[in-house]
């Protein structure tokens, strides 16, 4: 084995790659294109009240079926892919508070602050509780669902992601299981059996770790304007009934 | 792997202030590295091109989501290996990376006798005939540990996957590699 090693060792110089073209000029002037953009990205991100949502990523990009269904992914408008190295456990029962989800507002209230048609799942009846963040393009709104013990049993978030500047991270971990759907011929990703982490971004561009985040199966899609995550203890065809009952 | 110049943080730090010259400084640094493992990920040098320099826009325009004080080398590969993937996929190609040998094979100190080049030769052949019988996961794992001396890190990053895939797959490519060369021994 020690042998193979060292032969595949003096066998990388032996191999013929392509001389390396000089990438500076074209970088350059690609950046020079972009200038008025380039001073702070982020914080322009942050006028426009643009999120950042990190989803902690793995071993699912190494599959190439689900590598091309997370690549798939990138064309969900909006939502692009990052890999993170590791993705910390999630808890499971989560009170509000630890949800971070903004403050609480009534259903009227949240209509009228967010700036895209705030959608509402009917299959899942009268959200126990409506909250309004400032954080993601548009306002993020967040219905909290809870059983009967008062856990939550299921989150749909929504918001607004249309310009090219949102950035939407969202990746899974190596256990989790990455499917491209469809919502009402919209393009939807389900995401089932591991915790997902998610990730928004602070004033000075720095990432916010939410552990808070209820760690789920996960449906995202798109609707309108808006981008809607659902995410609880759902089959995908639950999650997929509950979608498809937005109006 | 070989430590990290000590003046990246401060040319990462300068080009997220927006020195677009401090980052033309990283852009040369890296961009060897760079192409080449997009060529290794995307298959083909046109492809690999247009990846690693879209990769070094995207970074520099994601800046500031780069933590202060990381290396940057994996950070880099890991949005050139992301943009690799995803022309290989537009480009419907399948099969990824073709090793081929360089006409001129650099020999290491005193030239070696004919007869002896024949065999270092024959046995570089055989062991890529080995390697393109391996599965793609495997061989691109190969690929960036031995060829472009990527750190288990950086593979995992470049690949997508964690360091306990890596290092699995490795093993399990190195196994099968060694199945393989004694089989065509006979």
């Amino acid at each position: 084995m020690v042998e193979l090693e060292r032969d595949l060792r003096e066998l990388g110089p032996a191999l013929s790659f392509p001389p390396t073209p000089d990438l500076a000029p074209g970088v350059r002037q690609r950046l020079a294109a972009a200038r008025p953009r380039r001073a702070f990205p982020l914080r322009r991100a942050l006028v426009l009240g643009v999120a950042v949502l990190v989803v902690a990523a793995g071993a699912v990009l190494a599959v190439p079926q689900a590598r091309t269904a997370v690549l798939e992914w990138l064309g969900l408008r909006g939502v692009t892919i990052e890999r993170v190295e590791t993705a910390p456990a999630a808890t499971t029962d989560l009170q509000d508070a630890a949800l971070q989800l903004g403050e609480p507002v009534t259903l009227g209230e949240a209509r009228r602050r967010a700036r895209y048609p705030v959608a509402i799942p009917e299959a899942l009846g009268e959200p126990d509780a409506v909250y309004f963040h400032p954080r993601a393009p548009g306002g993020e709104v967040s219905f909290v669902y809870r059983d009967e013990e008062g856990r939550v049993e299921a989150l749909v978030s929504q918001f607004r992601a249309g310009l090219d500047d949102d950035f939407i991270y969202k990746s899974a971990n190596p256990e989790t299981k990455v499917e491209p759907v469809s919502v009402d011929g919209a393009r939807a990703w389900w995401l089932e059996g591991a915790p997902h982490e998610v990730l928004y971004v602070d004033e000075s561009g720095e990432p916010i770790f939410e552990e808070t985040r209820l760690a789920a199966n996960t449906l995202l899609w798109e609707r309108g304007e808006a981008t809607l995550r659902l995410e609880g203890d759902f089959t995908k065809e639950e999650a997929l009934r509950i979608a498809e009952s937005v109006r | 792997m070989e430590g990290r110049p000590r003046d990246e943080d401060s040319l990462v730090e300068r080009a997220r202030q927006g020195d677009v010259s401090a980052y033309e400084e990283l852009v040369h640094r890296y961009q060897g590295i760079a192409f080449r493992t997009a060529y290794v990920v995307a298959g083909g040098a046109a492809d690999a091109e247009d990846a690693a320099q879209e990769a070094f826009v995207k970074a520099y325009r994601a800046l500031g989501r780069f933590r202060r004080g990381a290396p940057f080398r994996p950070w880099l590969l890991q949005i050139v290996a992301n943009e690799a993937r995803n022309r290989r996929r537009s480009a419907g190609r399948r099969a990824g990376l073709e090793l081929r040998l360089a006409a001129e094979v650099p020999s290491g100190g005193a030239a070696p006798s004919p007869e002896a080049s024949l065999v270092v030769g024959e046995r570089r052949e055989e062991l890529l005939a080995a390697l393109e019988q391996l599965r793609e996961e495997e061989r691109l794992v190969i690929a960036c540990r031995f060829f472009l001396d990527l750190s288990e890190e950086e593979t995992a990053a470049a690949l997508g996957v964690r360091k306990g895939t890596v290092k699995s797959r490795q093993s399990r490519a190195l196994e099968r590699l060694r199945e393989q060369m004694e089989q065509t021994r006979g």
